[in-house]
């Protein structure tokens, strides 16, 4: 026995070094905490101390064995020996375990330093106890369930609890006693359960694991949307409704984190559903569902989902419909938190699908995207104008003036980015009002506004385009730097003209060249060029014609005009 | 085995076995300290390899044929004794347990041929523990290695399969004690939500993950517990059954640790709803009116409502509301609440609706006085297997308590009343074992343990057959008295 005893002692009495070693570890320990608590995760000081404390563990573990710690209230022991004694116990490892019931932490070998920095971080999080609270160190240590950190729990939570009296509880209604015995029901019994009936069959068993290797990849928020709709939809309690809506938010927030646009889709499908009942019964609870779609709408709700967009690149078409269909039935505020991220969407498809979105969006509303051109910066504003454009033939035509005019005042931007998306915008809607306003944009300093105008110009033959384009040039306030523009103006008018302006060309190619100065000149190169774009007999006939003139101005031009390109 | 049953902090008189056991504990984990920093030869690993061996030796000495070593449930049984953590041993005690638990391992069992182990044997065997944690399967790889000729001194222990008919007496103060712990935290959390007062789940998820490690170690402990009845507060110890043998039926069934807590919650307050219902209703002996039964039908959504404003985060409360809403739809969606619910149950809701069920049927409600027997309740559900239940989960769960349950009260052909001790089922070799009921003084005592497939020597004919079967309420008793 004695012999025993001191084998014992040999192989368990720790050297001075040892524990004090084992002091600077828990030392380490409680500043890794700190550091963990005060600077982000990556800084560089919560890093260091987690490192140091990581070696200096690992270290101990290899000289002398796992190191296992024993809580007390007020301080740890190792091998029966107090550790830092005279520690502030408020601040103290050892009281937040021993709070929970903790009797035991070991620190095996193989430890890893993500291991300690999960320890630490359930250490940080139940600082505080709060009274009514959903779980404590050991219930997340637990789940954690890390391999090389161990723990011993003593029942000290259970302290005051009663243990279940079993043979003060009445098993049935008091009274009748044995008689029931020999009641009908004793008489057959279950002898003749046919063993088919309970026997599993390999197959059977087979489709149990992997009925339960589903279970664990469970998507819960289907789950919440699903069920509390149900609840949404013949709730009665005022009170009751924030918790649920609660609920509901975070659980979209996370599956739009999960970018499962199809599950939101249905959710939000659903939930339109019911807002629409509401809205027909007058329910006094409508006020809180349009204050969800709000909350959903807004900028905090889309974070995930901007983050998708500028992170992910999707092709596929089912997703990208998906998202599409999605946007479309937040509200048209949301324009104000998906607008943004629009010049940084990785996938054009997506891109495309957003636009669209938007533009359904802000059929209903336009305020926010206005608000969306006019306070954002140049790339936001011009993506705004995008989408404008868009909404614009969705738009009835009164409603689509109010839009008009802010493509209007968007095409006046300084930024070359808006006003080209503005440009782009008016020359896509074929309105009698816009081809005035377009031809100033033919002298536009950018040279892929001045093609884009021009196009358009181009392939329209609509007499409203020629009678405005003739309009300008007749204004005659044109100069010699005025060249290329004018160029510009002759040969839109050729490309879209009618038969009706030959005359007018024609007076312009053979204006004597007495009467006209410089800038005539121009004109008369102008009207040559209009009449080579042009595609009707009469044109050729007269161009053929000019070529035999006796006057060598207008040879010339029509020569120039003959020989010109088909670009500009 | 027989395990220590007395107060384990009574450290009185110690027993010589259990110190002797301890001092081979110590020494075991130090020498697989050493055999992982130095050589066979080094004189510290000479030293650990022979106090190890000479620790065995003496062990063997006063306890005979064999030693064995048990991790089950944070703890350690030599020679079937429950270890006590003293300060002096526990860092080794623990340690060992660590590695144990880190291995998968169950148990080591040395035979007599220990006498005969030389160092240079025990080394490779220490190596082949080390070794071992590298392993895939480090316990199954670790047994197979041990199989090998020069181990003949050693083998592990396979953990106890519950339907080994392992005895159900392993654990029962644990288990009686988490019930209790269960029954108070669920409440506790019911009284909290009727005062208006809001409520954590600190302690049911503690409970909770409790009896989801015991069931790993022991699921038929749990079984047997989960047969106490209350009829005065039905609700509480029918929600906590529903939690334990969700939880066994579910381990079964292979789910995960994490699974089996969230299955747990989920079925500890599937019948929270009834919170709302008056008691009146509840306990009205009669049948129902409309406007009662419609009180009861709104208890699945009335439960959800009442998960929602716990004080949890969102994403808990997002994993358990679904079981509770599900719980009365019934697999072929024919139940209620009568939504336009379309969607087939989730698992949980399947599994906690048999255990529903089961743990109802068996119990004696207002309404029906007379609880069914526990075969009599299954030979129902069964007939309703692929209608109400989920058919295949039904049979797992036939086969987890056996078609004659533990708790099961029988008759025997002797004219005795005994419980079933062990499920078993009325087929030759598959016969339970029965705790015989001795009668003394108008009150039950537990009498002797019969093993029903035992065969008189002479006609070779079972000594003791069942007449009928009863439920437990019969005789007014509470089986888990009886069975812990
Ligand atoms: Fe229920
Ligand atoms: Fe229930």
């Amino acid at each position: 026995m004695e012999q025993q005893d001191s084998h014992l002692q040999s192989a368990t009495a720790p050297g001075k070094n040892q524990v004090h070693e084992a002091e600077q570890i828990v030392t380490r320990l409680l500043l890794a905490a700190k550091n963990l608590n005060l600077y982000p995760d990556d800084h560089a000081i919560s890093r260091r101390s987690l490192r140091d404390l990581h070696e200096q563990l690992t270290a101990f573990i290899n000289r002398y064995g796992d190191l296992s710690l024993e809580v007390f209230k007020t301080h740890l022991e190792y091998e029966g020996r107090q550790l830092l004694p005279g520690t502030d116990p408020e601040q103290n490892l050892a009281y937040l375990c021993y709070r929970d019931g903790i009797q035991w932490l070991i620190f095996s070998e193989g430890i890893s330093a993500t291991e300690l920095e999960e320890f630490l971080k359930i250490i940080n999080t139940h600082q505080v106890m709060e009274e009514e609270t959903q779980g404590d160190i050991v219930t997340n240590l637990w789940e954690a369930d890390l391999f090389n950190i161990q723990y011993r729990t003593n029942e000290k939570i259970w302290q005051n609890e009663p243990l279940l009296d079993l043979s003060s509880l009445d098993t049935a209604p008091r009274g009748e006693p044995f008689a029931a015995a020999t009641g009908p029901e004793s008489v057959e019994s279950t002898s003749a359960i046919d063993e088919e009936l309970w026997r599993l069959a390999p197959e059977e068993i087979e489709k149990t694991q992997r009925m339960a290797a589903r279970e664990e990849s469970r998507d819960f928020n289907e789950d919440v949307f699903e069920v509390l709709l149900v609840i949404l939809a013949e709730q009665r309690a005022h009170q009751d409704y924030a918790h649920l809506l609660e609920i509901i938010y975070e659980c979209f927030v996370d599956e739009l984190a999960k970018g499962d646009f199809p599950r939101i889709c249905g959710f939000l499908q659903n939930f339109h559903a019911t807002r629409r009942t509401y809205e027909a019964d007058g329910h006094w609870a409508l006020p809180y569902l349009d204050d969800f779609l709000h909350k959903i709408s807004g900028p905090h709700g889309l974070v995930p989902l901007n983050t998708y967009l500028t992170k992910t690149y999707t092709q596929d078409s089912k997703q990208l419909e998906a998202l599409k269909e999605m946007v479309g039935l937040l509200a048209p505020e949301s324009i104000l938190s998906i607008g943004p991220t629009l010049p940084k969407v990785q996938s054009s498809d997506a891109r495309q699908a957003i636009v669209s979105a938007l533009a359904g969006l802000a059929k209903t509303d336009l305020r926010p995207l206005i608000h969306l051109f006019r306070n954002s910066q140049t790339a936001v504003a011009a993506e705004a104008i995008v989408v404008l454009s868009e909404t614009i033939t969705l738009l009835s035509e009164t409603r689509s003036k109010e839009a008009l005019a802010v493509l209007l005042e968007a095409s006046r931007s300084d930024a070359d980015s808006i006003r080209k998306s503005a440009v782009f915008a008016l020359t896509k809607h074929e309105n009698a009002e816009v081809y005035p306003r377009l031809i100033p944009f033919f002298g536009d300093s950018n040279a892929a506004i001045r093609k884009m105008a021009f196009r358009f110009f181009s392939r329209q033959r609509s007499p409203e385009a020629e009678t405005a384009l003739i309009k300008r040039i007749k204004k005659n306030d044109f100069t010699r730097k005025d060249a290329a523009f004018l160029q510009i103006l002759y040969q839109a008018l050729g490309y879209c003209g009618s038969r009706e302006i030959v005359d007018f060309l024609r007076n312009r190619l053979f204006a004597r060249p007495l009467r006209i100065g410089k800038v005539q000149a121009l004109h008369r190169a102008g009207a040559a060029m209009a009449l080579r774009r042009m595609e009707a007999p009469e044109a050729g006939a007269l161009l053929e014609k000019a070529s035999k003139s006796l006057w060598p101005t207008i040879r010339r031009a029509t020569r120039r005009a003959k020989e010109a390109g088909d670009e500009l | 085995m027989s395990y220590e049953k007395t107060n384990p902090e009574a450290v009185g008189s110690e027993p010589e076995t259990p110190r002797l056991g301890e001092t081979f504990i110590c020494h075991f984990m130090r020498l697989l300290q050493l055999a992982r920093i130095h050589e066979s030869g080094n004189r510290l690993t000479v030293e650990a390899l022979n106090n190890f061996i000479s620790a065995g030796r003496r062990l063997l000495d006063e306890e005979g044929d064999e030693i064995t070593i048990e991790a089950s449930h944070g703890r350690f049984f030599v020679q079937g004794q429950k270890l006590l953590i003293r300060k002096q041993s526990a860092v080794f005690v623990l340690s060992l347990l660590g590695w144990f638990e880190r291995l998968g391992l169950y148990g080591l069992r040395f035979n007599a041929e220990f006498d005969k182990v030389t160092n240079e044997n025990a080394y490779d065997f220490i190596l082949d523990m080390i070794e071992a944690q590298n392993q895939n399967e480090p316990a199954e790889w670790l047994g197979k290695r041990l199989g090998e000729e020069r181990f003949f001194w050693v083998d592990t222990i396979a953990a106890p399969q519950s339907e080994a008919g392992a005895s159900a007496v392993e654990n029962p103060e644990l288990a009686h004690r988490l019930y209790s712990f269960a029954y108070n935290s669920l409440k506790s959390v019911g009284q909290k939500i009727l005062k208006g007062k809001p409520s954590g789940i600190r302690k049911p998820l503690r409970v909770i993950q409790d009896i989801t490690d015991l069931a790993f170690v022991n699921n038929e402990v749990l079984m047997g517990i989960a047969t106490i009845r209350d009829h005065d507060d039905y609700t509480f110890t029918h929600s906590v059954n529903v939690a334990i043998l969700s939880i066994c039926l579910g381990q079964q069934i292979g789910l995960s640790r994490k699974s089996l807590v969230r299955l747990g919650i989920s079925s500890l307050f599937h019948d929270l709803g009834k919170i709302d219902v008056p008691r009146e209703i509840l306990n009205k002996p009669g049948p129902l009116d409309t406007r009662e039964f419609q009180e009861i039908q709104n208890h699945p959504l009335n439960g959800v409502r009442r998960i929602i404003k716990l004080n949890a985060d969102s994403e808990l409360k997002a994993r358990i509301l679904l079981p509770p809403f599900e719980h009365h739809l019934r697999y072929d969606l024919s139940g209620y609440p009568d939504t336009n619910w379309n969607r087939p149950l989730s698992l949980f809701g399947r599994i906690i609706e048999i255990c529903d069920v089961y743990d109802a049927l068996t119990s004696a409600r207002s309404y029906r006085q007379t609880p069914l027997s526990q075969d009599r309740a299954l030979g129902i559900m069964l007939a309703k297997s692929g209608k109400d239940f989920d058919p295949v989960l039904l049979k797992w769960f036939v086969n987890m308590l056996g078609v004659l349950p533990m708790g099961t009260l029988v008759k025997l052909n002797t004219g005795h009343f005994g419980l079933v001790y062990s499920g078993g089922d009325f087929k030759e070799d598959h016969l339970p074992k029965v705790l015989v009921l001795r009668q003394q003084n108008g009150r039950y005592t537990k009498g002797e343990i019969i093993d029903l497939n035992q065969r008189d020597a002479k006609t070779g004919q079972h000594s003791y057959t069942i007449a009928s079967t009863h439920h437990p309420t019969d005789l007014g008793i509470q089986p888990a008295v009886y069975l812990m």
